[in-house]
């Protein structure tokens, strides 16, 4: 078992963790393939904590955990100006008096971004979708959800792992994610940079990568976006309830 | 720049959680422990963020379960993970209690207080108030949620070392798999086939 002296240098890997360079897309297929590699190709990353006596045992939670930030320092890097671009949409949407709506699926979303979520600002209407009329707003990542509602010329921004190809994209791994892709449907998406399994984490002897990220950093970007409206609502003299 | 000020939190905030490995680690045992006895693992939180979280979620483990609407009933010796924002609710206190009825452990991810206290093992997910990170002059409340992050990402570390375990005792957790990947579709069956009868 780990000694208490071993968890002191893991923790002190932490700063290692949160230093402040500035990724690159070679960096993220880097830190993706480094967090990925699990037992067999993390061999470097284990025997480096061989030395300090760190048990394999901690290094699967730990390398999840580097490689949630990794992809999130990415999300920052990349798509903050979209962020900022989507943002205004909504205030000068809210300015004018139209609705904002939200309508996030799948695994922890609907409840995060819930107007009943404690500490979440009840800025987004999430029933009615279908009533949403010219220059509303709407933010989602559910292209089925908003289909039809772009020719009505309704601010759709989506939040989305990408759907272009790369060679990071596993064959055949979009061929039945349906007719629609959430850039079909949008007037800007916002990209979580995660791969099309979900999970970052892989492991010798299991079929499938470990660690899903999508519900951790789409909800990261609903939350930043929801920020940045704030801010601009606030400076408007809006202050919106709270849940 | 709230936007921006949200950011420099979480990015704090994530690697934060490793100085809960410990904690991590124990909780992982445990699981492993009431696998190997033949028990189950449930998830459960009222707002349905964490437990809607790992319901057959494209790569995290069939073994960690919603417990509503599963139609499923606690028994003794099974495991359940109550996530919390509030660290002295009444509800969840009584969670504990009708859990400990049944003879199932509770393991709780919450802040510091009587939850934790009342769990059979209690994660504090982290030092300050995460229900709502960012404020502004005038506004009645604070607002940007990050415990639901934080939760998640100790559940699915937790998840992370239990596969390290199980595989170190020659069992091979179900991983589920997404549905829209090639074949994903016969392949979750397949999974789904495994994990009902190996349990785990």
């Amino acid at each position: 078992m780990q000694k208490k002296e071993d968890f002191k240098e893991i923790t002190s890997d932490i700063d290692s963790i949160c230093d402040n360079k500035k990724y690159s897309r070679r960096d993220f297929i880097h830190s993706l393939s480094a967090t990925s590699f699990g037992l067999f190709g993390m061999g470097a990353f284990i025997s480096s904590c061989g030395k300090k006596e760190i048990t394999v045992s901690s290094d699967l939670a730990m390398a999840y955990c580097k490689g949630v930030l990794d992809i999130l320092k990415i999300v920052h890097e990349r798509e903050f100006p979209t962020i900022r671009k989507a943002a205004a949409l909504g205030i000068q949407a809210k300015m004018q008096g139209h609705f904002l709506f939200s309508k996030m699926v799948d695994g922890m979303l609907p409840g995060e971004t819930s107007n009943s979520r404690p500490g979440m600002p009840n800025i987004y209407r999430t029933d009615k979708l279908r009533n949403a009329v010219r220059d509303d707003f709407i933010v989602t990542n559910d292209p089925y959800a908003t289909h039809g509602l772009t020719e009505r010329l309704i601010k759709v921004i989506g939040i989305s792992k990408p759907s272009l190809l790369n060679k990071e994209t596993p064959p055949k791994s979009l061929n039945n994610m349906g007719t629609f892709r959430i850039e079909d449907v949008s007037h800007l998406v916002i990209y979580t940079h995660i791969s099309p399994e979900d999970g970052i984490v892989k492991v010798k002897g299991l079929e499938y990568p470990l660690g899903p990220v999508s519900g951790i950093i789409q909800s990261y970007v609903f939350h930043v976006l929801t920020a940045e409206i704030m801010e601009g609502l606030i400076k408007e003299g809006m202050y919106p309830k709270i849940g | 720049m709230l936007a921006e000020k949200y950011n420099e939190i979480i990015e704090k905030a994530i690697p934060g959680t490793l100085k809960r490995l410990p904690e991590i680690k124990r909780a992982a045992e445990m699981v492993a422990e009431a696998v190997n006895r033949g028990k189950r693992i449930f998830v459960v939180d009222r707002y349905g963020v964490i437990d809607s979280e790992v319901a057959e979620k494209p790569a995290g483990l069939l073994l960690f379960r919603p417990l509503v609407n599963s139609g499923e009933k606690l028994m003794e010796g099974d495991i359940l993970f109550l996530s919390s924002f509030q660290s002295e609710d009444e509800k969840d206190l009584e969670i504990v209690k009708e859990a400990h009825d049944l003879g199932a452990k509770v393991i709780s991810i919450s802040p510091d207080g009587q939850l934790a206290k009342k769990s059979d093992f209690g994660i504090i997910d982290l030092d300050s108030e995460m229900n709502a990170v960012l404020n502004v002059d005038r506004a009645e409340l604070s607002f940007a949620p990050l415990s639901g992050i934080i939760h998640v990402l100790i559940i699915y570390m937790i998840e992370a070392d239990t596969v390290e375990r199980l595989l170190a005792a020659g069992k091979k957790p179900s991983v589920s798999n997404a549905e829209y990947m090639d074949e994903g579709a016969t392949k979750l069956l397949e999974v789904r086939k495994k994990f009902a009868s190996q349990g785990y």
